[in-house]
């Protein structure tokens, strides 16, 4: 049974010296995905070759590309500015292990 | 004290199929000011989250009262299923204008479709309103000013048709609306007011009585946003593939500070230049009905 699911991607890219402040909220970005895990499709920090944070992606199930916004100006990382760019799209997940395989 | 303050509508932004007509109402006939005329430039269409509006034309007018607040129009084609006051988002611009009976005379047989002639509102004795469409489907309220009403201070105009003072937003939902306005912009809650609303009535076929509630969001004494509750006939506004909202499109607001806001912009603050922008920051976000508000920063 194939799940049918709103959700919105962030792509959100860091901004220049975002290391600092990513650690220093790091604590308090937890915390909040923790409040809001139910509105949590997905998320985790994109990495380079290196293994070095780049930004994050998060996938909200939420209904409408306002609420995803709001959970992304409510995130202590974009309070404390860790985040210079954040590109927001709605996401159709069609298939997947996440969604129980395909809807075609 | 200096006109730009946070909160102030700096733009009204109208989405309309043929520029040149367009400006032959509002430049010829309503008398606001050409002062830029060029092409949506690529990044800001992005900003806007509308692509398909880059290197469309645009016109930039201001009053000739010389207020820093303008009037932009952007052609763009109608969309056929759009029809006026039947969906969410921004609903209409409301004017200050010296003389609203010359007016209405003046707009007879113009580009500027009447839809509701000069006419006193009865308990509301601080204006004169009339409104109409313009060819872009865009609603404009032209409102002499009589007084300030008990909580706000209303501009007379000091040209025959002087700048927006008040944006009309129409939302599914109006408690949430007023929370993303305070919070999100810092804006303040104002009176509201349940009354026989005339344009609302007709547009949904609603009896005349049926009443609305709609509240105004301020600055101080300074209105700027009156939010109307829609029936729940009202719709989600139909819009071409990546372009921006037919009708009345955009407001522009100024405020203090952009990174004061934490908001989740479109697209990062950018500065811009022209009589709009003057070299300053902007960014638009998406508001709780969809609409686009776009900022300009003061600092």
């Amino acid at each position: 049974m194939i799940r049918q699911i709103s959700a919105f991607a962030a792509y959100c890219i860091d901004a220049p010296g975002a290391d600092e402040p990513r650690r220093e909220h790091l604590k308090a970005h937890l915390a909040y995905v923790e409040q809001v895990m139910e509105k949590l499709l997905i998320g985790g920090p994109l990495k380079d070759e290196a293994g070095e944070t780049i930004g994050s992606l998060i996938v909200f199930a939420v209904e409408t590309e306002v609420e995803a916004r709001q959970h992304i100006e409510n995130d202590p990382y974009h309070r404390a500015g860790v985040w210079r760019d954040v590109r927001i799209a709605r996401f159709l997940p069609v298939a997947g292990t996440l969604v129980g395989g395909r809807n075609w | 004290m200096s006109f730009d303050r946070h909160g102030r509508i700096k733009c009204g932004t109208v989405a309309t199929p043929d520029l040149d007509a367009a400006l032959g109402d509002y430049r010829d006939l309503l008398g606001l000011d050409l002062v830029e005329r060029s092409t949506v430039p690529d990044d800001l269409a992005a900003s806007w989250s509308a692509p398909a509006s880059a290197g469309r034309a645009y016109a930039l007018l201001q009053p000739r009262s010389g207020v820093p607040s303008f009037v932009r129009l952007i052609e763009a084609p109608l969309h056929e299923r759009f029809t006026p006051t039947r969906t969410f988002g921004w609903a209409a611009f409301e004017l200050t204008v010296k003389d609203v009976y010359g007016l209405a005379e003046r707009v007879k047989g113009s580009g500027f479709e009447t839809v509701g002639p000069p006419k006193p509102i009865e308990g509301l004795p601080y204006f004169v309103p009339m409104q109409v469409l313009g060819r872009g489907r865009e609603m404009l309220y032209f409102n002499e000013v009589a007084m300030d009403t008990p909580s706000s201070d209303l501009p007379k105009a000091q040209s025959e048709v002087d700048h927006i003072f008040i944006v009309i937003l129409a939302t599914p939902d109006r408690p949430e609306t007023l929370q993303h306005l305070k919070h999100r912009l810092r804006l303040e809650e104002g009176g509201s007011y349940t009354l026989n609303y005339t344009m609302i009535n007709a547009a949904f076929g609603l009896a005349d009585g049926t009443q609305s509630t709609i509240t105004m969001v301020q600055s101080g004494r300074m209105p700027i946003v009156e939010v109307d509750g829609y029936p729940e006939a009202a719709t989600e506004r139909p819009r071409h593939d990546g372009m921006l909202p037919p009708g009345n499109a955009i407001v522009t607001l100024a405020v203090r500070s952009l990174d004061e806001l934490g908001l989740c912009f479109i697209a990062p603050p950018a500065r811009r230049s022209g009589p709009l922008y003057a070299d300053r920051r902007a960014a638009t976000l998406i508001g709780s009905a969809g609409e686009l508000i776009e900022l300009v920063e003061l600092e």
